[in-house]
């Protein structure tokens, strides 16, 4: 579903950047029998700053709507491939906007479509020219103040293998004493500290070629730091980050989107903690209780004495 | 995914081994059509018709497929793929259950 389009369209956006092309708004519009047409790349609108980047993430983020509308109609997998041509390029997007936020650092306004670049553009390793990386860059040196700089690491939380995004989290945590940005670093900074924990135990049992492998596109020093940390101590302290946002109500109630819900950071630290816990190697398996598809009583303990295979799916 | 499911399915007959699902479609409609189309002939539990079910956000599963192994003495073994080393962790566990069985 989602989940695997944005996949889908963060690959295709890193290995495919759209091809150029001629602006052609006043050409009539063709019949849809006719090649598709990549769409034309953005062109910086006039106004204020603040009017040029409210413009550029409305222009992107409806064009985007609209192609996601016509890929989720597309009947087949070959007309879904054959669609991916279509797709706006939001790494020019995010381009053109990192470029008016650096020419006006103070306007608020750049703060805003300085977020919206660092969530909708691609995230290559290592490279600083990217507009993903700049965007990041210009927040810290900027905007690092400003009360909702939270959703930077929200935004970066699973980015375990990028040494910044930790450091980030740290520096929002020092520097912030407001309650919803404690916990959105918080947060960002326990999911980041867990998983380079895990992360060097997998790469401590790997043979040297597949290290260098890793290396070679992580960066030496990126993966240096994750075998070197401490493990034990690392994954203490992401339990304790957690446990601190159940615990305080402040913390507890600041929201994250998730698609076109909205939840708490309190419920999903409690299930980050939970499956960290309880589901883990060697641990005696929650029960589930419920009803299958057919309405009829169904509970995971009725298979005790097999091995069971248990698939969380869907038809996506 | 269906496939490969298929075949360990078709590989453990008579075996103590079973998939259970836990499904996050929309409506049951779907699941019933696929079932019958891909011929899944495990049970899945219902999860309320989302991907923020009852059971997926308890388990804090947020990418799909997401599975899990037990054993037969109902520990978790780990969360797998469908890697030959995965396929061969499944062998060995479905073993030790029937070892497990006949004594």
């Amino acid at each position: 579903m989602q989940i695997w389009f944005w996949a889908g369209c963060a690959i295709l956006i890193f290995f495919e950047p759209a091809v150029a092309d001629e602006p052609s708004e006043k050409e009539p519009v063709k019949k849809e029998a006719q090649a598709p047409k990549p769409p034309p790349k953005p062109i910086l609108p006039a106004g204020k700053p603040g009017e040029q980047v409210k413009a550029l993430i409305k222009e992107c983020d409806e064009a985007v709507a609209a192609f996601r509308k016509k890929f989720e109609a597309a009947k087949s997998d070959e007309e879904q491939e054959k669609l991916f041509e279509l797709m706006p390029d939001r790494e020019a997007y995010a381009a053109l906007i990192v470029d008016v936020a650096d020419r006006n650092p103070k306007d608020p306004a750049a703060f805003d479509g300085l977020i919206w670049a660092v969530r909708n553009s691609s995230r290559p390793p290592k490279r600083t020219d990217t507009p993903f990386a700049r965007a990041k860059a210009a927040l810290i040196r900027d905007h690092l103040d400003n009360p909702g700089i939270g959703r930077l690491c929200m935004t970066l939380r699973h980015e375990f293998c990028d040494p910044g995004a930790k450091e980030i989290a740290e520096m929002i945590l020092a520097k912030h004493s407001d309650k919803c940005v404690q916990s959105q670093a918080s947060f960002s900074l326990a999911l980041l500290l867990h998983a380079r924990a895990m992360e060097a135990e997998y790469l401590n049992k790997l043979e040297s070629k597949q290290l260098e492998s890793l290396e070679k596109t992580y960066g030496k020093e990126a993966i240096a730091g994750i075998r070197m940390g401490d493990k034990a101590a690392q994954k203490r302290r992401a339990e304790e980050l957690l446990e601190k946002i159940t615990e305080d109500k402040g913390y507890a109630a600041a929201t994250v989107e998730r698609g076109d819900k909205k939840l708490t950071l309190g419920d999903l630290a409690q299930r980050q903690l939970f499956e960290w816990r309880e589901l883990q190697p060697g641990k005696p398996v929650p029960e589930i209780a419920g009803e299958d598809i057919d309405g009829k009583s169904l509970k995971l303990s009725d298979y005790k004495g097999q091995v069971v295979l248990l698939d969380f799916w869907g038809h996506w | 995914m269906y496939p490969h499911e298929r075949s360990l399915v078709e590989k453990f007959h008579g075996k103590p081994f079973v998939i259970l699902g836990i499904n996050s479609d929309p409506n049951r409609e779907i699941v019933k059509t696929v079932s019958v189309k891909e011929k899944l002939t495990w049970r899945s539990f219902w999860d309320g018709g989302s991907t923020d079910g009852p059971i997926a956000s308890q388990w804090n599963v947020t990418g799909w497929p997401t599975v899990y192994l037990i054993d037969h003495k109902g520990l978790i073994v780990r969360r797998i793929g469908m890697s030959k080393e995965d396929d061969n962790l499944i062998e060995e566990k479905v073993q030790e259950a029937e070892k497990a069985g006949k004594k």
